[in-house]
């Protein structure tokens, strides 16, 4: 069975992976739904609804991601499950 | 290979040094051009040297252990283990067609990008750490150790097999079929040298010489994949920042598609108009196939167990999204730069006056013009005038692209030096080797690892191991060379399937063994089963035997019917058949937690 630490890391984790999830929806399908209704605001001469799609979301993809790693990486040292004194340490 | 090892903890030193000395090379033979050096020789010469040195590089990089050749014993650093990633996820397929895909379906075509870098955000997030923690080399022993059955492995070596062996075919045509245009070797003799570039980089270091090759596959692709449509830019509108300026070419184009054949208003908005081809469902559904496709590919899964450690993981494929994302907000670009040239010099020209580019892709089956492929002014004429087109000028409808095309012609369109457009299909090239030799990598690794060392000699040597694995290499490369022979142009039809199917099978008993502690064997293999079975159907039936589409979604895009029905499969068979069994559900539990040993018993891998 998990420890109680366990568990309440691995509650931290679920809600961790579900804001990520809320917020990659919403960047992937949100705008690109949403787009027939954004027609008029441009942004470097294309529409919004297609700038997103075409690049904004995948800039907000990349710092999404490194925002995930961070805020996990801070929730597995709060519990003690931190595991990446060695790749630190290769690092620097 | 010292200089390189000393690289591994600086890999961005490693890309500028790539980088600088591909800038150095490319100009000298630009300048060699100049000076009226055959084309043919410049461009044989940057292909031999490119692809020659990376092949050194890898049949240089020895493994003598099992970690070293199935994992490269596990010590590679986030960075560089990102860079590998990215140039595994980035295929040979998708490094040519995704601009095409947009070209042609404009907006709807943006579907293909969020997936394809969506899907990266996901694995981090979902799978990658957890698969790291459990010690798997591969994704069938990630389940055979998660749910305890051998069963359960198996039927995911079935179809890890399909879908990698499908996928690896399409590589291997890419490669070959480039390879012959460029140098101009036999397509056949090509595929065989393909498959000998693809084994130089795996055969002797396995793990170990694939990452070190598909980094540097990664820089040479990423260079050729920008550096054309960063030049054009610049000299389109003074700006090398083509994510920027392709939005004035669209409307320009737009513009000239209006003075070429007016159209009511409404169409006039539509290259970047949303859902006006594919539909608003096909949107999703091209969306969710390629996001769940491309997070459960084994042969991508496979280098997450190459990083140090479950943060290694996650931060992999953190990096691996830089420069996954800058190829994909750069693929809108090409497809702009092209449509704008198409409508000022190819739609409503006259045939005498067409560009001698549309001509070479033509004779590499890219281009047709009247349903025949466009290999000269006479020959197009003649399609044109057999099927009573005989307009002097040539109609936007009477011309068709292959979604390859693009990539390949926007060096010509821009005037750029022969030497670049060379180096374009050495990009292309380097991109499906490294995804060729993931797969084969994966195959070799799953069949000896899953099937022969797990089923039937679970106490090999070290020795006999690595043996049966390059064994099993050499088997696939030449079996992927004979059905290229075999199938040729047709195995690309089937190029985007193993990411339907891989999604389909594997999205759902992915999820539930780690997010779900509930879920016991019986509804793994529910789960795979229908899954791919549902997708496998929906394809080949809709392939095959024309059947009708079920609410008019395209076959490739079957993971919007077979992964709802999969996690429904999971959890229904998992409630009806009893709790998981108790060594079962400490396999999750150390899954889960990041930090201590692998959950993987040690006496699996003998040294």
């Amino acid at each position: 069975m998990p420890s109680p630490n366990q568990i309440a890391w691995w509650r931290r984790t679920r809600a961790l992976m579900l804001a990520t999830l809320i917020l990659l929806a919403l960047f992937s399908f949100g705008f690109a739904l949403l787009s027939p209704l954004l027609g008029d605001w441009q942004v470097f001469n294309l529409p919004l609804g297609y700038f997103m799609a075409a690049n904004g979301s995948v800039v907000v993809f990349i710092g999404l991601a490194f925002w995930f790693c961070r805020h996990q990486e801070r929730t597995d040292t709060t519990f003690g499950f931190k595991d990446h004194e060695y790749d630190e340490k290769d690092w620097h | 290979m010292s200089g390189l090892k000393s690289f591994r903890h600086r890999p961005l030193a490693l890309f500028i040094v790539v980088t600088v000395l591909l800038t150095v090379f490319l100009a000298f033979l630009a300048v060699m051009e100049q000076a009226g050096i055959s084309t043919g020789i410049s461009g044989s010469f940057l292909v031999f040297i490119v692809l020659g040195v990376i092949a050194l590089i890898g049949a240089g990089t020895r493994s003598m252990t099992v970690p070293q050749f199935f994992v490269a014993d596990r010590n590679v650093p986030a960075v560089y283990n990102g860079m590998a990633l990215a140039g595994d996820w980035i295929s040979g397929t998708a490094f040519l067609a995704m601009a095409g895909f947009i070209y042609l379906y404009n907006f709807d075509g943006l579907s293909y990008i969020l997936g394809w870098t969506g899907g990266l955000v996901l694995v981090a997030v979902l799978i990658a750490p957890y698969f790291r923690k459990s010690g798997a080399y591969t994704l069938p022993e990630f389940l055979e150790i998660r749910f305890q059955s051998t069963s359960v492995g198996l039927v995911a070596l079935l179809a890890l097999v399909v879908c990698s062996l499908l996928f690896l075919v399409a590589q291997i045509y890419i490669g070959g079929q480039l390879l012959s245009f460029i140098v101009g070797l036999e397509p056949s003799f090509a595929l065989y040298v393909t498959c000998g570039l693809a084994l130089a980089c795996t055969l002797t270091g396995g793990m170990r010489s694939v990452t070190r090759t598909q980094a540097l596959q990664l820089i040479v692709l990423f260079l050729a994949y920008l550096g054309p449509v960063i030049l054009v830019s610049a000299q389109l509108y003074g700006l090398p920042l083509p994510q920027v300026t392709y939005g004035i070419a669209l409307k320009e184009a737009a513009e000239l598609q209006q003075a070429v054949s007016p159209v009511s208003a409404d169409q006039a908005i539509g290259f970047t108009a949303p859902f006006g081809q594919l539909g608003l469902l096909n949107f999703i559904a091209i969306t969710l196939t390629v996001t769940v496709g491309s997070m459960c590919l084994p042969h991508l899964l496979m280098r997450f167990s190459t990083a140090t450690s479950a943060y290694s993981a996650r931060r992999s494929a953190a990096w691996a999204l830089v420069f996954v994302g800058i190829i994909a907000i750069s693929a809108p670009a090409y497809a702009a730069f092209v449509k704008l040239e198409v409508f000022k010099s190819v739609v409503g020209a006259s045939f005498s006056d067409l560009p001698n580019w549309l001509f070479e892709l033509g004779s590499l089956g890219l281009v047709q013009i009247c349903g025949e492929p466009a290999l000269s002014v006479d020959t197009a004429w003649g399609a044109c005038s057999a099927i009573g087109q005989d307009s002097p000028l040539l109609l936007a409808q009477n011309i068709s692209f292959s979604l390859e095309a693009m990539v390949l012609a926007l060096p010509q369109i821009g005037g750029l030096p022969y030497v670049l457009g060379v180096f374009v299909v050495v990009g292309a090239i380097c991109a499906a080797l490294s995804t060729a030799s993931a797969l084969l990598l994966v195959l070799a690794n799953a069949i000896t690892q899953d099937l022969v060392f797990s089923v039937a000699v679970p106490n090999a040597a070290t020795h006999h191991r690595l043996t049966v694995a390059r064994a099993l290499l050499i088997f696939f490369a030449f079996a992927a060379a004979y059905l290229c022979l075999v199938f040729g142009q047709s195995v690309m039809e089937v190029a985007v399937w193993p990411l339907t199917i891989a999604g389909s099978a594997f999205l759902p008993v992915l999820i539930c063994a780690i997010w779900w502690r509930q879920c016991n064997k019986y509804g793994a293999l529910g789960a795979m089963i229908v899954g791919g079975g549902l997708a496998g159907y929906y394809l080949v039936a809709s392939h095959m035997n024309g059947a009708a589409l079920w609410f008019g979604v395209v076959p490739e895009a079957a993971s919007i019917f077979a992964v709802p029905l999969g996690f429904i499969a999971a959890v229904g068979i998992s409630l009806v058949s009893g709790a998981p069994s108790s060594d079962s559900l400490d396999q999750v539990d150390l899954m889960r937690t990041p930090s201590g040993p692998e959950v993987k018993k040690e006496q699996r891998a003998v040294f």
